[in-house]
């Protein structure tokens, strides 16, 4: 039987590592954090001297998950390059029994709308990774968050609601360009911190 | 000549002509012979032009492998063709892979089709070794070794 290369426990895996990874040093430290990371969790990096225009592609398939980039970039094109590809490995949709995704230049150049607008929730989000705060992006990115359910008691109808503005929050993060704007912020980012705080009280992962 | 090569060369005569037809069907009217040559040299198997000629009119002489015939549907956008299904039933041989997932590769060749020249080459090399677990270029120099 075929399955998918990107599972969840690999996405786990990645957003696990990435709360807790720091964001010093210069692009190229953290271009090789990230490649490390994306190597630790399965999928194979490689540079390539033949990609012309795209920056990157990550390939997807039973056989496995391969990232190539283009050897052309400079230390800070290639960070960005990497900090796509883990947003690509960490949101991004791939499709079974094989998928490939391009990291292109400029995010406008992707072939359909649909694309489009990934490429560019994959590029807010690669942002988010890039500075080391994760917290600018919706948090069921990166951690276990409550779900919309049926609830009935006080507690679990709190959850419950929560659950459905995490939804929400993944919803327009993926569609709409305002909300990544508004969202990156870092005083929504702490508001929603606050929100989440009173709707579930319990102490959040940090690893 | 040993038994086995025999062997070969008798099931291979019998077939080569309905190989070739498939071949010609694969590369369709789009695509010249020049140009399907050009890309599998470029996708890392040693095929000339007159290589390409000789296979459609079921001259080739030796057996085409696996990874020669992949590449070929590869480079012509005709994994999920009929002509190919037909070609790897008839040459024995067998791919993990649904019609609706060579359908979907098709599609992804098709989607980065805007893509430059060297791009795409990177792409289909990449998708020759997901289709297959092996890389062409390993496989070319392992066929060479075998000739000589």
């Amino acid at each position: 039987m075929i399955v998918p290369a990107i599972r969840d426990e690999m996405r786990r895996h990645l957003r696990d590592r990435l709360r807790v990874m720091p964001a010093v040093g210069d692009a190229r430290t953290k271009a090789n954090r990230l490649r490390s990371l994306l190597e630790e969790i399965g999928v194979h990096c490689d540079e390539s001297l033949d990609l012309h225009d795209v920056d990157a592609v990550l390939f997807s398939s039973a056989r496995g998950t391969e990232a190539v980039v283009a050897s052309r970039l400079d230390d800070e094109q290639r960070f960005n390059a990497y900090a796509r590809l883990t947003a690509r490995v960490l949101a991004g949709e791939v499709h079974s029994p094989m998928d490939a995704a391009m990291e292109y230049a400029d995010g406008n150049e992707a072939p359909s709308k649909h694309e489009r607008e990934e490429e560019r929730m994959i590029m807010t989000l690669a942002r988010a990774i890039g500075e080391g705060r994760l917290d600018l992006a919706p948090r069921p990115l990166y951690e276990d968050v409550p779900k919309l359910t049926l609830a009935f008691t006080p507690r679990s109808a709190a959850r419950s609601t929560l659950g459905g503005f995490h939804w929400w929050s993944g919803f327009w993060y993926r569609r709409s360009n305002m909300y990544r704007r508004w969202r990156s912020r870092r005083d929504v980012s702490y508001a929603i911190g606050r929100v989440c705080g009173i709707l579930d009280p319990r102490p959040l992962r940090t690893a | 000549m040993p038994e086995r090569d025999e062997l070969q060369v008798a099931r291979w005569d019998a077939i080569r002509t309905r190989v070739g037809d498939g071949l010609r069907g694969m590369r369709g009217r789009g695509r010249s012979q020049a140009q399907l040559a050009c890309e599998l040299d470029e996708l890392g198997f040693h095929i000339s032009q007159s290589m390409v000629s000789r296979y459609e009119q079921g001259q080739g002489e030796v057996p085409l492998s696996l990874e020669r015939l992949v590449g070929w549907a590869l480079c012509c956008d005709a994994l999920s063709s009929e002509h190919l299904r037909e070609l790897l039933e008839l040459c024995g041989y067998a791919l993990p892979w649904t019609r609706g997932d060579m359908a979907q590769f098709d599609n992804l060749l098709r989607r980065y089709r805007a893509l430059s020249r060297p791009d795409q080459m990177m792409l289909r090399r990449k998708m020759l070794w997901h289709l297959l677990g092996v890389q062409p270029r390993e496989q070319a120099k392992a066929e060479q070794e075998a000739a000589s």
